[in-house]
């Protein structure tokens, strides 16, 4: 893998790099594979043990490759009582997959996370970086759907 | 670049800017960038281009103002004339109309609710007027990543004061006499903190900002850091100065990646101006910043947690004692200060302790930032000083419960704090009243609810919450909030249990008892105080199978009142399972054993039929179970 | 200073936390996740006390004692506290039978119903009535647990050798981790994932093989309950009796307690005290019940009978015996193995010269670095230099390891190593390979095998030229040792090492530290024919520098054997040139105590072996006498550092064998010899105290001696370019190899695969996990020795 070498780039050999380069697997590679651990394991002179306990404790960094369309959906304390779980149940339904996991044909990547910090929008959904403030059960629909239309324009 | 050098450029910097050029700044914090405020930033710089103005007239990208309910937010300086929720399609007339001609542009002014009147001015507006904006109120005046603009308002001119005047004991004794606690929730006082660290033996010393905010609901770090990166860094020299440390980090959530950008441009323009790195402005004292960026654990926020993270481990926390003053980051003595605190810092030092300590009550001293977010209608950053009443920020600078809704609760403290009820409103807004009341200040998340806020459902997202960001190494945390958080969902899902309650008090008290680290220790506070304060909705949910706010699906039915339909297919259409069934013009009814309470049908009814009722407990349908 | 737990005042010093203080003074208080070898971790929460003047409960096993502190252990608000924290780890751990009203019946009635696949109760589990939940479940009395159960579901790990991993017992106390983190230093396992649904495990849940675990059984030990159990025995009842043996394989000479049921091995636990404390390796762990009870113990005397081995019994076969060696007197050779115990030793070479009239016992293992040592002593008449121990390592500042593999050679050492790194030691290494010791050294360096002579002599040169520490100043040889060195060609220092100038001198520099060095090295410096050159550049460097020497010997009583040796006259002929005489016939009788690589064809008209294992030299043997293991005999071994350790006799022998002693002194009386009637090995320990045989004096005073370089250059090095460098490992006893012995060692280190540079391999047309044909040019390439080979792919 000619990025593996992007990976590594400018990581020195010592335990403190770990999740700086881990940062890079994710951001180069779209997900940390074995491959990437055994090479960080190596530079920083530490066991791949080690490495994977590291990685699989911080949300930041996955296994598998995320999904080509990555739909985000706060459910930090004000969106939540804002109505968000309802929001969540309604992707749910739409993609067929539970929140934190990618759709079998690795279209979309379905995902909460706690507070992106514009709460005024609440609750708020990111499809592909672009926000949707105050989104209500029944615009969900609307939302895949213009998801698909643009990548069918895309592809 | 040495003390006078900075000076000289100082007073270049202010020639260079008459008073009174107009200058039109954006807001460009997160929230704003949810609104779209980086194209109407371009629109005005293109308009103005376009008109031929580049010289006379200035367009500033600032950090975030604060209001972010009437985002995106445009203040035209000298006049301080504050519109609000601008579109692209405003930009040509903001500019031709207000900043040519300066006339006032009624529609885009901030209407009062109540009276309806327009208010020109941003600090007339009641949302600002009773803040005190001492240490957020830069952000509307300077771009974070021009050191100039920060120059121009006074920075690191208290770097100079320390590193020419005072000693660094003089530094610990004003911050101690100005009574400055800790911003990032225990309210530790900053001035001991330091001491303790600088007591510790040993040659290498580290100071950190902790920036990992993971309070959901919480985000003024975030603003304070993306807005305003200068005043955080200018304080984290003080404090190093004080405490004898030469190396200092910024934790920043991974969660943040405007505020590491505005942070990294920010170190970078501090250096090359002699503010960090060797010999700092000319003095003896050497001090360097790097940046690390967290990677999503609510727990790193956790003192020992960050340190480990830093040191590339996992962000399990350590027992203390001992302390980081005396052994943190590898091992050295480390001082942690929020990223509020340390942006305090600096103003005490230009101004002095006893203006400092004129605001708040008598052990909680200054000014705090509070998130001011969920139910409200003026959702936005508010700094108001310690002693101010919940109702007071609620009501007057929140501008009350959006509907027109009955107000609830308010929780304070993230995970950590709780919630109190209405009789607690007259609560002055301090450490100390905080935590009486069982909750705590925390980084200042301060979450309004109003009647359609389930509080059984508030602890259980809390406990959900705890749990899965729990670290998993001391048992009681562990095992005892997914043993709390399963009870609770229990609860809401309509299986309740009598002997729940009385489960659920020994279980908070062995987790706040047995718990290694701050957590753990405070994950128990929202369901002790929601038990404390709300007694009469777990009763409903338990003995009467009810939710009163109508949230928990399982005790709620979806009915139509045939009286009031109009047979409009509204509802039909949007049912995601095709529960609801009826001609056009008809009546519609919905099949209650296909009905999966999603809500969809309640929500498109019209408000003016309002045919589709939402009902909760007895008098909801007895519900076929598949 | 003072402190007070309920009430009681007591002495304490700062070093011991307050749990550990309490259980000293016979305090009980519950603790899951504390191990007196680990850093305090306070994960548990069970062993929490009220301490005056501290808010809430502070854990004892993180706290201090300071002066006047007054601790409470035992009070209602803290017994409470301490049952719903258990209650919480017991809702995640299959807690049937723990809570169960009927428990204490069951224990009488209940057959051993143990051996199923899940574990869902304690009555299933191998831990039953070992396991420290169960006794704190009594202590604390709990008997019911008010929160709905939770099985993990794991399924249980049964892919690895030597023990099983079943998760859902786990109760996440971390020992496991910590001890493979702290003290073993391969961290093959560590916490994965987060909060409820955190575990313990492996890199995507690969196997501990993969993940490069050494097997050491460490975790096994301190694992509190059922989620590690060894897999042979685990279904077994448990011990009733246990002895205290010293490890019979390498030379650290690790204190073993093995445990017996109704006189047979079970388990061998590493001993708490002793050399090893508290620590053991795979070797010592696991395989001593496989080797004691391996299938090919001879179990009665044998001789030929026209041409076939028949059973008789001890007195025909030491009648046979000693009759036909009376015949080949002073045309016979002794061969003993230095796994034996000095007794043993002590009496086969009495028996070689006062009865056979050979020169006296040979060592199995030659030559052996203590040889070495020992001859350039002679040579120069000097002390050798300072001998370490292995207690000397946590204080030393630098350690430089040469010549062996530590971590899977001499694992315990290795532990002590890693001890000195955790207190701010360096470890520099020289290797030609990429593993656990370069991984934690903080200079390694690559070297071509077999060129530590280069690296030596050149440190010495570099810290000569520098003005070298006064350590060497002043002593005997000083002006010889810097002559000869002046006489090395300078160009061929660094460059045939394969090493850069730079290097060499930062290695220099890291060795002129303040503070105590440690020379560790092994059997891997003396593989090659300029063994003698590679031990004098040593000795110099340690003479220059102060520096303790850490003879890695290989088997458990090299030292003692050693000891032995010296006393003779004359020295006893080497191994080669028993074998040598063996095959032209110089001498015609041989009698093997020991592995020797004896050639099919050979002139000896008597061969007798004296083993315990059936080996390929019975089927030419005239005679078989069947020996006793160590765990069926008391001996003593003298381990690496010098140090003599008793071995207590475990079990009765397997089978009629016999003590190697009490076979040589029946033969040697036989034959005529007088004074050997010993009648237990103590009369001999009494003998060899008595001449002071094992005791180390060294006269003479420290000094210099010359090095010379290399000579005889690679022989046959066209027809044989490539260096094949040997795997030392003690992975034998007597004659049977472990790999042999236990068919979870065989998967473990797997003989068949060959590592090669990935030029040489492109060389010879290999790639990845290809056959592979080696052609050697020196006698015995099977031998662990280092051999110039040639490498082409297998048609």
């Amino acid at each position: 893998m000619a990025n593996m070498e992007a990976v590594l780039a400018g990581v020195a050999p010592v335990r403190s790099e770990l999740i700086h380069a881990l940062h890079h697997a994710q951001a180069e590679l779209g997900h940390v594979p074995p491959e990437a651990v055994a090479r960080i394991a190596r530079r920083l002179r530490i066991s791949e043990s080690e490495v994977y306990g590291v990685l699989t404790f911080y949300k930041a960094f996955s296994l598998e490759p995320k999904g080509k369309h990555v739909v985000t959906i706060c459910s930090g304390t004000a969106c939540h009582v804002r109505g968000a779980p309802r929001i969540v149940e309604e992707f749910q339904r739409k993609l067929g997959v539970e929140a934190g996991s990618t759709t079998p044909d690795r279209e979309y990547t379905l995902e909460t996370v706690n507070c992106v910090g514009a709460c005024a929008l609440g609750p708020i959904v990111i499809i592909d970086g672009n926000y949707h403030g105050q989104v209500k059960t029944t615009e969900v629909h609307k939302l895949v759907e213009g998801c698909r239309r643009s990548q069918a324009k895309e592809g | 670049m040495d003390l006078n050098e900075l000076e000289t450029l100082r007073t270049r910097i202010t020639a260079s800017r008459d008073k009174d050029k107009p200058c039109i700044t954006v807001c460009g914090g997160t929230g704003c960038h949810a609104y779209g405020c980086l194209k109407v930033a371009q629109a005005f710089r293109d308009e103005v281009r376009r008109l031929g103005l580049s010289d006379k007239v200035a367009v500033r990208q600032t950090g975030c103002h604060g209001f972010c309910e009437r985002g995106p937010i445009v203040v035209l300086q000298p006049k301080g004339i504050f519109y609000q929720r601008i579109q692209l399609a405003d930009v040509p007339e903001v500019v031709s109309k207000t900043v040519i001609e300066g006339l006032v542009i009624e529609r885009l002014l901030y209407a009062e609710p109540k009276t309806g009147a327009r208010i020109v001015a941003e600090r007339d507006v009641p949302f600002y007027k009773r803040q005190h904006r001492r240490i957020f109120g830069s952000n509307g005046h300077l771009d974070p990543t021009d050191i100039d603009d920060y120059l121009a308002l006074d920075g690191y001119r208290a770097l100079a004061k320390v590193l020419s005047e005072m000693a660094p004991a003089d530094v610990i004794a004003e911050i101690n006499s100005a009574g400055l606690r800790g911003r990032g929730g225990a309210g530790f006082p900053t001035g001991r903190k330091w001491e303790i660290c600088r007591a510790a033996h040993g040659e290498v010393k580290y100071v950190i900002c902790n920036a990992d905010e993971g309070d959901p609901g919480a985000y003024m770090d975030r603003s304070l850091l993306e807005g305003n990166p200068h005043s955080v860094i200018e304080g984290m020299i003080i404090g190093a100065y004080a405490i004898g440390s030469h190396e200092g980090f910024v934790y920043v959530r991974n969660e943040y990646p405007l505020a590491v950008e505005n942070v990294g441009i920010a170190v970078e323009a501090a250096r090359k101006h002699g503010l960090l790195g060797k010999s700092i402005l000319g003095s003896k004292f050497d001090f360097d910043i790097r940046i690390f960026k967290g990677a999503g654990a609510f727990v790193s926020g956790e003192e020992t947690s960050l340190m480990s993270s830093i040191e590339g481990r996992r962000a399990s926390p350590r027992q203390k004692p001992p302390f980081p003053a005396q052994s943190g980051l590898w091992g050295k003595p480390t001082n942690i200060n929020n990223v509020e605190t340390w942006a305090n810092v600096p103003w005490i030092i230009r101004n002095g302790a006893k203006a400092y300590s004129q605001i708040g009550t008598q052990d909680s001293k200054g000014t705090k930032i509070f998130a001011l977010v969920g139910k409200i209608n003026n959702t936005g950053l508010v700094e108001v000083p310690m002693g101010m009443k919940l109702r007071e920020i609620i009501f007057e600078i929140g501008g009350g419960i959006k509907g027109g809704k009955e107000f609830k609760a308010v929780q304070t403290g993230g995970p950590s704090g709780g919630c109190m009820p209405t009789e607690l409103l007259d609560l002055p807004i301090d450490y100390a009243s905080l935590a009486q009341a069982g909750s705590m200040m925390g980084s200042g998340g301060m979450i309004v609810m109003d009647e359609g806020t389930c509080m059984v459902d508030v602890a259980r997202y809390f406990l959900h919450f705890t749990q899965e960001e729990s670290c998993g190494k001391c048992v009681p945390c562990r095992v005892g909030t997914r043993q709390m958080a399963e009870i609770l969902a229990r609860i809401t899902r309509g299986e309740g249990v009598e002997s729940d309650v009385e489960r659920l008090e020994t279980l908070a008290k062995t987790v706040k008892a047995g718990s290694l680290c701050g957590l753990g220790q405070t994950a128990p506070n929202p369901v002790l105080t929601t038990l404390r304060y709300f007694r009469k909705e777990y009763d409903a949910h338990i003995k009467e199978r009810r939710c009163p706010a109508l949230v928990c699906k399982a005790f709620l039915a979806f009915d139509i009142d045939k009286r009031k339909c109009v047979g409009c297919l509204l509802c039909l259409k949007a049912c995601p399972v095709k529960a609801v069934s009826g001609e056009i013009k008809k009546p519609h009814s919905i099949d209650q054993t296909l009905c999966i309470k999603c809500g969809a049908c309640f929500e498109v009814c019209p408000p003016k039929v309002r045919a589709v009722t939402k009902t909760s407990g007895a008098s909801a349908p007895e519900r076929v179970l598949p | 200073m003072k402190i007070t737990i309920d009430g009681r005042s007591i002495e304490a010093q700062g070093t011991k936390t307050v749990l550990e203080v309490a259980q000293d003074n016979g305090i009980y208080i519950p603790a899951l996740c504390s191990h007196p070898r680990l850093a305090p971790y306070a994960a548990c929460r069970l062993c929490v006390v009220s301490i005056k003047g501290k808010p809430g409960f502070q854990p004892s096993c993180n706290t201090y004692p300071a002066e006047g502190m007054e601790v409470v252990t035992d009070s209602e608000e803290l017994r409470l506290q301490r049952v719903r924290t258990m209650e919480l780890i017991l809702s995640e751990h299959p807690n049937a039978c723990l809570i169960c009203s009927e428990k204490a019946d069951c224990e009488d009635h209940k057959a051993s119903i143990r051996k199923s696949a899940e574990v869902t109760g304690c009555v299933f589990c191998s831990s039953n009535r070992r396991c420290e939940l169960q006794e704190i479940v009594v202590r604390l009395k709990v008997d019911s647990i008010p929160y709905s159960s939770v099985y993990r579901g794991f399924s249980v790990r049964r892919s690895d050798p030597f023990f099983i991993q079943d998760y859902n017992l786990c109760i996440l106390c971390g020992r496991c981790v910590r001890i493979c983190h702290e003290v073993r230093g391969a961290a093959a396992i560590s916490f994965m994932f987060r909060g409820s649904q955190a575990v313990v495990g492996t890199m995507f849940d690969r196997s501990l093989m993969a993940a490069g675990c050494q097997f050491c059984g460490a975790c096994v030990d301190v694992c509190p309950t059922g989620a590690l159990a060894e897999r042979v025995g685990r279904h077994e009842a448990l011990p009733d009796a246990e002895a205290e043996t010293v490890c019979p394989y390498c030379g650290v000479g690790c204190r073993l307690v093995v445990e017996t049921l109704q006189g047979r091995i079970q388990a061998a636990k590493p001993a708490e005290g002793g050399v090893n404390r508290g620590q053991a390796c795979v070797r010592g762990r696991f395989t001593l019940r496989d080797v004691v009870y391996s299938p090919s113990r001879i179990r009665r005397p044998m001789v030929k009978k026209d041409g076939k081995l028949v059973e008789t019994s001890w007195e025909d076969a030491l009648a046979f015996v000693a009759g036909k060696l009376k015949s080949y007197a002073g045309r016979a050779c002794v061969v003993v193995s230095s796994q034996l115990g000095c007794e043993d030793l002590f009496v086969l070479d009495r028996f070689a010269r006062e009865a056979l009239g050979a020169g006296g016992a040979v060592p199995s293992l030659q030559p052996s670095i203590l040889d070495g040592l020992g001859d350039l002593v002679k040579a120069h008449g000097l002390k050798t230099p300072h001998r370490a121990s292995l207690a000397d390592l946590p204080g030393s500042k630098a350690i430089l390891v040469l010549g062996e593999n530590v971590p899977v050679s001499h694992p315990v050492v290795w532990v002590e190593i890693l001890e000195a790194l955790r207190c701010g030691a360096k470890l520099l290494v020289a290797s030609h390979k990429d593993d656990l010791l370069t991984r934690h050294a903080s200079q390694s360096l690559k070297i071509r095998p077999g060129s530590e002579f280069y690296l030596l002599a050149s440190l010495s040169k570099v810290l000569l030229e520098s003005g070298s520490p006064q350590a060497g100043s002043g002593l005997k040889g000083l002006d010889g040792f810097k002559k000869s060195l002046e006489k090395l060609p300078a160009s061929c220092l660094a460059d045939t090492a394969g090493l850069q100038e730079e290097e060499v001198r930062r290695l220099a520099e890291a060795l002129r530290c303040c503070g105590p060095i440690v020379l560790v090295f092994g059997q891997g410096l003396i593989s090659m024919p300029w063994a003698r050159e590679n031990l004098a550049a040593l000795w110099d460097l340690a003479v220059l520098t102060g520096a303790r020497l850490l003879p890695l010997a290989e088997e458990s009583d090299l030292f003692g054997a050693w000891l032995l040796a010296r006393r003779k006259p004359s020295g006893a002929p080497s191994l080669e040139t028993v074998l040598r005489a063996a095959t032209t016939g110089e001498i015609k009788a041989l009698y093997l105590a020991g592995p020797a690589p004896l050639p099919e064809k050979h002139g000896l008209e008597f061969l007798v072996v004296q083993d315990s294992f059936v080996n390929e030299a019975c089927q030419g043997a005239d005679a078989v006498l069947p020996a006793a293991t160590f765990a069926e005999a008391e001996g003593h071994f003298v381990n690496l550092e010098g140090r003599v350790q008793k071995s207590e006799k475990v079990i009765e022998p397997v089978g009629e064998a016999k003590p190697d002693w009490w076979i040589a002194s029946h033969l040697a009386s036989r034959m005529g010899a007088e004074g050997f009637g010993y009648e237990d090995a103590g009369r001999i320990k009494e003998q060899l105290d008595k001449e002071g045989l094992l005791a180390l004096q060294e006269e003479g005073e420290a000094g210099f001696v010359p090095v010379t370089a290399p000579s005889g250059g690679p022989e046959r090095a066209a027809e044989y370019p490539m260096v094949l460098p040997g795997e030392y490992c003690p992975d034998y006893y007597r004659t049977l190899a472990l790999c042999q012995a236990s068919p979870d060692f065989k998967v473990l280190r797997n003989p068949r695969r060959l590592k090669i540079g990935p030029e040489d391999a492109a060389g010879a047309g290999l790639q990845d996990g290809a056959k592979a044909r080696v052609e050697s040019s020196s006698a015995c390439a099977a031998g662990p020795g280092t051999a110039r080979v040639k490498i082409t792919g297998a048609s």
